[in-house]
């Protein structure tokens, strides 16, 4: 048994009743390992420090953590070649990660309120989902429809309006935030060029 | 209406701001005499986040200002919050817990800006089986 040393980036901080948690990404040879350590808040002393397995391409837009206030919950949500994985923080860091089955996804996009708990990931397709912190896991709330199904609809109440060269729509953007009441509200924004307007859909 | 701003130094550019969760958005801030209640936002500027600030949200006051390293021991990142983390101690206090550099973290006294521990972990170490 030998040992190794890689480097690591750390991009996030999480404070919960018991444990601060960093959470970073190990440089492996083609890609990034989760790497989390847990330690007493008080004192900095070191509790526990693990691999996660995984497999991320960007250490900057892969991988995220879902919070709420501060709280047990805490998650790190990922892209893994297509599909969307997670795992629990425990002060152990002994949690298995989950994989979200039968969905692949393209991205995950950061639209401010993942301490709400909250994110977006999208398919290649356009289509996209909100992701929400629950117990135990992550729950898709809502879904964006793809864009495909839109554009045929546009297609028949504006058939008179000629193809332009932009057959598809541009990407869409997505927006998030909390109200006063502390509801979460997502939208998707995005530019239709068949039927020259921009929609918005919010949650 | 613009409330209040501060313009940070070309060489001491902001890398992020970062704010409470919900819940624990109040900030207790003991001054000399009297208590009062503060929310704050911190800030991290300059290269790898080597000065921390906190303000008052309301009225723009500057509370703290901590330099964590020289500007030379900065790692340039892409983009610029990439590597750098702040967050509040919460309800039992009001400690920051900041992250810079990408590898280096600190417990501050949010009053003071005395470091009450900090250290590194450039890499990490595992055993090959």
């Amino acid at each position: 048994m030998s040992e190794l040393s890689s480097l690591v980036i750390h991009t996030k901080l999480v404070l919960t009743p018991s444990a601060l948690y960093l959470v970073g990404a190990a440089k492996s040879t083609e890609s990034y390992t989760l790497h989390i350590t847990s330690l007493v808040p008080e004192s900095g002393e070191i509790i526990q420090s693990a691999m996660v397995p995984s497999s991320i391409r960007d250490p900057v837009a892969d991988f995220y953590v879902l919070s709420n206030g501060v709280s047990e919950n805490n998650r790190i949500i990922w892209i893994e070649q297509g599909s969307l994985k997670h795992v629990g923080l425990v002060p152990e860091l002994n949690a298995k990660p989950v994989a979200v089955k039968n969905a692949e996804f393209g991205l995950l996009v950061d639209v401010g309120i993942t301490d709400k708990g909250h994110i977006v990931a999208a398919k290649k397709d356009g289509s996209g989902r909100i992701i929400k912190l629950v117990e135990n896991g992550v729950k898709s709330v809502h879904i964006f429809k793809d864009d495909v199904s839109l554009l045929s609809f546009s297609s028949t109440l504006y058939e008179n309006i000629p193809q332009t060269p932009f057959e598809h729509q541009s990407q869409p953007i997505y927006t998030g935030n909390v109200d006063e009441s502390g509801r979460v509200h997502v939208a998707r924004i995005y530019w239709a060029p068949r039927v020259g307007v921009c929609l918005i859909f919010p949650y | 209406m613009l409330v209040w701003r501060y313009i940070f130094d070309a060489e001491d550019r902001i890398a992020g701001y970062y704010t409470h969760d919900n819940g624990t958005n109040i900030y207790e801030y003991r001054q000399y005499l009297f208590n009062v209640t503060l929310i704050v936002v911190a800030t991290l500027s300059g290269p790898g986040g080597a000065i921390l600030r906190t303000f008052d949200i309301y009225t723009g006051a500057q509370l703290l200002e901590k330099q964590l390293h020289p500007p030379e021991l900065g790692h340039h990142a892409e983009p610029d919050f990439f590597g750098k983390h702040v967050v509040f101690a919460g309800d039992n206090g009001t400690d920051i817990y900041v992250l810079t550099n990408g590898d280096t973290f600190y417990r501050i006294d949010g009053k003071t800006g005395e470091i009450r521990w900090q250290f590194s972990m450039p890499d990490v170490r595992y055993a090959l089986q």
